[in-house]
């Protein structure tokens, strides 16, 4: 058995901090019954910002978490697991490096399709048909009120498509399929949902979520809980075109009409041995979309109260439990 | 976060709805945690608070402290030993343990030592079994206490010291004058 670097230490108890931070965070969510997308996700970021800020802190001032008598009187050390062999490898060691080998293969995933978005190149703006562009306009009014227009992409391609993109000015992107595809009523649900999307600024949080989770790459936790953040950032999105005037139950046809022409066209792998993957994540993205339609079908979720005392409180109580965890 | 308007008589409730699941919530993570903790104690048998290391050079870090070790060893002992227990962290006792390769699994020679002048040897290093006889002796010049122990059924015999204040004792199934002859000549590592 080989003395574990002090390296590996901090990383061991890094990575199985988070793990416990996003747990702790799911199960109060859960008790709670926080139904609420903006509140899940303020809560999410709670266990998202404990490897990035509340445990270096921790480190930086506690620095007797290190010692033996601390770790000897703490609830949990990782380092005893080190006293346990499983075919010849410790298992302190066997749980840093398989963590952080899933914390690599989550992050890969999501960048090579990123780079294969990327080589595709910037999509090319087009002129709409007359009729298209009346369709567009004709949907998009009624959602803005006193709000000037955003910009808006038309691209000609056959594939349904509506999302929003652009960092420092981000755009309404439309292809004619999703024009040919939606009924009027789908259609402004949908760009409600875009336009929601569009004054979150989402493109930019998604970079900046990159920036982050590239930095946190042996984190799988952290991985997990970015795209956990982003699907809720579509639930947030559905909500708030819903308040914007989108009609829910025309935003869940929407929905499902484009993942269901989006579906079935792209079966390149992504990965080396990704077909064994290609089934499970679309399986997921499918579930996804579903808990989404079920979630607009129902009423509109309720907020709880005294939301900042529920992150207050999380926040200490994860962190005191933490602190105990060496 | 956007909350539901509520009414104040409303919130009471709603408080303690929030503060009775947060209470569960932090106990049963505590209780998995503290459970999770004490696992691997369990599956190698060890109390809590005591660690198999793998070299005598990690158990001084874990206890802050050299260890004096015999610089007489029978060739029949094998070096390293077969197994280092560290109890306490910082300040605490080791114990090591040699077998005689020639002799089979059994343990044949046990050195613990206390790294706190004037400390016990923890409870957990304890052998288990019955003294039969003791009586005083001394080791290069200082009081000593020489028994003979039956533990799990074979006969050992004991001898227990102080050296600069720090709880010596060297147990062996072998030869007795060996046992004086390596306590003699237990000295700290990097001290002549």
């Amino acid at each position: 058995m080989a003395p574990i670097v002090p390296t590996a230490d901090l990383l061991a108890q890094g990575l199985f901090h988070s793990l416990v931070a996003s747990l702790f965070i799911e199960a109060l969510a859960r008790s709670w019954a926080v139904q609420d997308p903006a509140q899940q996700i303020a809560l999410r970021l709670v266990a998202l910002a404990y490897p990035l800020l509340v445990f270096p802190a921790l480190l930086l001032l506690f620095p007797h978490r290190g010692d033996e008598a601390f770790r000897d009187a703490a609830l949990l050390s990782g380092r005893r697991w080190s006293d346990v062999a499983f075919l010849g490898l410790d298992l302190h060691r066997l749980f840093v490096s398989s963590l952080a080998a899933l914390g690599v293969l989550l992050l890969a995933i999501d960048l090579v399709a990123l780079a294969r978005t990327l080589l595709r190149g910037r999509p090319v703006p087009a002129e709409p048909a007359p009729a298209q562009a009346a369709a567009l306009a004709a949907a998009l009014a009624p959602l803005l009120g006193p709000d000037p227009a955003p910009p808006v992409v038309y691209l000609d391609r056959p594939l349904p498509g509506l999302f929003c993109a652009g960092v420092r000015r981000p755009a309404l992107h439309v292809t004619r399929g999703a024009l040919e595809l939606l009924d009027p009523g789908e259609l402004r649900a949908a760009l409600a949902h875009e336009l929601a999307h569009l004054r979150r600024r989402d493109p930019a949080r998604s970079w900046v979520m990159l920036g982050l989770r590239c930095l946190m790459c042996l984190n799988p936790t952290f991985q997990v809980l970015a795209r956990a953040l982003a699907r809720d950032a579509e639930r947030l999105a559905d909500e708030r075109g819903v308040a914007l005037g989108a009609d829910r139950v025309a935003l869940a046809s929407a929905l499902l009409k484009l993942h269901r022409a989006a579906g079935g066209l792209d079966e390149r792998r992504t990965l080396i041995f990704g077909g064994a993957l290609n089934g499970t994540l679309r399986r997921a993205s499918s579930l996804d979309l579903e808990r989404r339609v079920r979630a607009l079908l129902a009423p509109a979720p309720r907020p709880l109260a005294l939301p900042w005392l529920r992150l207050g409180l999380a926040a200490t109580s994860m962190s005191g439990l933490l602190y105990f965890v060496t | 976060m956007t909350a539901a308007p509520q009414t104040r008589a409303a919130l009471g409730p709603e408080l303690l709805r929030l503060l009775a699941a947060l209470g569960w919530v932090v106990t049963a993570t505590a209780v998995t945690l503290a459970g999770l903790g004490a696992l691997p104690g369990w599956i190698a048998g060890e109390p809590h608070g005591v660690r198999t290391v793998a070299t005598v050079e990690e158990a001084e870090r874990l206890l802050g402290a050299g260890l004096a070790l015999p610089s007489y060893l029978p060739a029949h002992l094998g070096w390293p030993p077969r197994r280092i227990r560290v109890a306490g962290g910082r300040g605490g006792a080791v114990e090591l343990t040699f077998q005689d390769p020639a002799q089979g699994p059994g343990d044949r020679l046990q050195l613990l030592q206390a790294t706190t002048p004037g400390a016990p040897l923890p409870p957990e290093f304890d052998a288990l079994g019955s003294e039969l006889t003791s009586s005083p002796a001394t080791v290069a010049s200082r009081p000593a206490r020489l028994s003979r122990r039956t533990i799990a059924g074979e006969a050992w015999q004991q001898l227990s010291w102080e050296r600069d204040g720090f709880r010596m004792v060297l147990r062996t199934r072998g030869d007795l004058e060996e046992l004086f002859r390596m306590a003699r000549s237990a000295h700290r590592r990097g001290s002549p």
